[in-house]
């Protein structure tokens, strides 16, 4: 089976500035993917190389198999950074007008707008929406047409939280009830390690880490010492226990909270070491990575290289 | 095809351009038949170079028809199409609407041809909202007798000259981001154009060969071609108005083929 969207040596310039560079990229069908990277790492460009939007210099792209640049375009919707729109046409018309260019029979329009949960206010027009709905209503126009592949680029960008949760919420549903596979490009870790399944980070323009998002996170912890959270009654006196170990060390945390990396010494023997010196353990967790700690570690090498 | 047109035709009739340029046409084809219905009506004895001003006018509907052209076509109204023309290329890529359209699977050269068809459209609709109402109110104040077929041909050369002027408005917003910026550069364009026929018609007379040949080639020359239908039609102007016709859509297809889109 082919993937959804396939990347070799996609790479583009500006001058002598190489804004993405050799990305080779694989989403799978039914992949939620999140494209990470810190701003100006070369997502969006990337995604409008991807989109066809401008050239590229080298590299190939395909969708779905598909390496015609109009025809790849058939299974696709987007939306590019803050989604635009004729401000003085309502959000129904802007849509007619969309689903004219993708082929989408006109009933289409009402099905995104239910989908979207904006029917109630498609006869607006589109300078009275808030930021949060036009960020729905562009996801309406991507899904014009019945698209296999979403491409979202920032779709939270300037939202509130409670903009990001309805989007968030709306692309998960979305995914799972349409079958969409969803392709995302996000600088808030916190937030595609919640949506994601696969994730591809980029930095100067590289992908430097691609894959499942938890074997990525669990290739983290490999050949390091593990992290560990103590809650105790009496936390200065666990720590006094915990810096005459060895093997242990004790972390920087926040008050009343005692934060250990344990290297030659795993979780039990550490229990056992502090009930035996008389210490109340109510709690010991391990510390789980985040894909922040991957980021910052893959980037780290990167600036460090 | 159909659809998207019909969808782009909304967009640049809904403009404030494409509807400024609208009233403006009709305005004129009334404004046309009231001025030279005032004219025929008034008794003050105005005269130029010994003879009535009455005389000098073509007072029929034939007369309003043309009236109506020759204000249709002074400057407002082409420059309004010069802006409509920028507002749906230069103005689209700025704002980021044509960004939306161009992640669709439709070919660039499609997106552009159907904004084209809508221009053309706009342009034909202007026409005839001068046509229109000059020809109903000059046949209710003149009646109908006056033959009008040389001055419709010069309403459907203008049209072609409207052609001409939307294919050098395009070409030039494919470079330039902003409406403005695309109007400023086509007024200044056709002003350094009018100063280099000024200079060919001095040539011209001076005797030097070519020089009237060439600037009936000139873009000026030829988006003029529509007054040919008083004058003489003037071959020339029509082959520059093809080749500024053929040279418009020509860069302004190939940009917009490659061109990047933010």
């Amino acid at each position: 089976m082919s993937a959804a969207l396939r990347t070799d040596g996609l790479t583009r310039r500006f001058g002598a500035r190489t804004a993405v560079d050799r990305v080779s990229l694989r989403v799978e069908e039914g992949d939620i993917y999140g494209f990470l990277g810190p701003n100006g790492a070369g997502k969006t460009t990337a995604i409008r190389c991807i989109l066809g939007l401008i050239r590229r210099d080298a590299g190939e792209v395909r969708i779905f198999g598909e390496a015609h640049p109009v025809r790849q375009r058939r299974g696709v919707g987007a939306v590019v950074e803050t989604p635009a729109f004729h401000p003085g046409l309502s959000g129904r018309a802007n849509l007619r007008r969309a689903a004219a260019y993708a082929g989408a029979p006109a009933e289409d329009v009402e099905r995104v707008l239910a989908l979207t949960g904006l029917a109630d206010r498609a006869g607006d027009r589109v300078r009275a929406y808030s930021l949060g709905m036009r960020q729905r209503l562009g996801i309406a126009r991507a899904l014009l047409g019945r698209p296999r592949l979403l491409v979202l680029d920032e779709p939270t960008n300037g939202l509130d939280p409670r903009g990001m949760h309805d989007v968030r919420r709306l692309l998960a549903r979305l995914a799972a009830e349409e079958g969409l596979t969803v392709f995302i490009s996000s600088h808030l870790l916190a937030e595609v390690q919640q949506l994601c399944n696969r994730v591809g980070i980029l930095h100067r323009g590289r992908l430097v880490a691609e894959g499942a998002v938890d074997a990525l996170l669990s290739g983290l912890g490999e050949g390091r010492a593990v992290e560990v959270e103590v809650t105790a009654r009496d936390p200065e006196r666990a720590r006094a226990v915990a810096e005459g170990l060895a093997g242990v060390t004790v972390l920087p945390a926040g008050a009343g909270r005692l934060r250990l990396r344990l290297d030659g010494l795993d979780a039990a023997e550490l229990n056992r070491a502090l009930v035996e010196a008389g210490v109340a353990v109510s709690a010991l967790v391990p510390v789980e990575h985040s894909l922040e700690d991957l980021f910052l570690r893959l980037t780290g090498a990167e600036e460090a290289s | 095809m159909t659809r998207m047109l019909a969808a782009e035709l909304r967009v640049v009739f809904g403009r404030r351009s494409g509807q400024a340029a609208l009233a403006l046409a009709l305005a004129l084809g009334v404004l046309a038949a009231a001025t030279l219905h005032i004219l025929r009506q008034s008794t003050v004895d105005a005269q130029v170079n010994g003879l009535p001003v009455q005389s000098m006018v073509d007072l029929s509907w034939r007369g309003v028809a043309s009236w109506g052209l020759r204000a249709r076509n002074f400057f407002a109204l082409p420059t309004l199409l010069v802006f409509a023309t920028a507002a749906s290329l230069a103005g689209e890529i700025g704002d980021h609407t044509l960004r939306e359209l161009l992640v669709r699977p439709v070919p660039r050269w499609k997106v552009l041809a159907v904004r084209l068809f809508a221009l053309a459209i706009l342009s034909a609709a202007t026409l005839l909202a001068t046509l229109v109402p000059a020809l109903a109110g000059g046949a209710a104040i003149f009646g109908t007798e006056a033959d009008i077929g040389p001055v419709l041909l010069g309403y459907l050369a203008s049209w072609a000259s409207d052609l001409g002027l939307i294919a050098l408005a395009a070409a030039v917003a494919v470079f330039v981001r902003g409406v403005a910026g695309v109007v400023v550069l086509v007024v200044l364009a056709l002003l350094a154009d009018l100063v280099a026929r000024g200079a060919l018609t001095v040539a011209a007379g001076l005797g030097v060969d070519g020089a009237e040949t060439v600037r009936a080639l000139l873009p000026g020359s030829s988006l003029a071609c529509w007054e040919g239908w008083a004058s003489g039609w003037d071959p020339a102007a029509f082959a520059g108005l093809a080749l500024l016709l053929a040279a418009g859509l020509a860069v302004a297809f190939a940009r917009f083929q490659r061109m990047d889109v933010p």
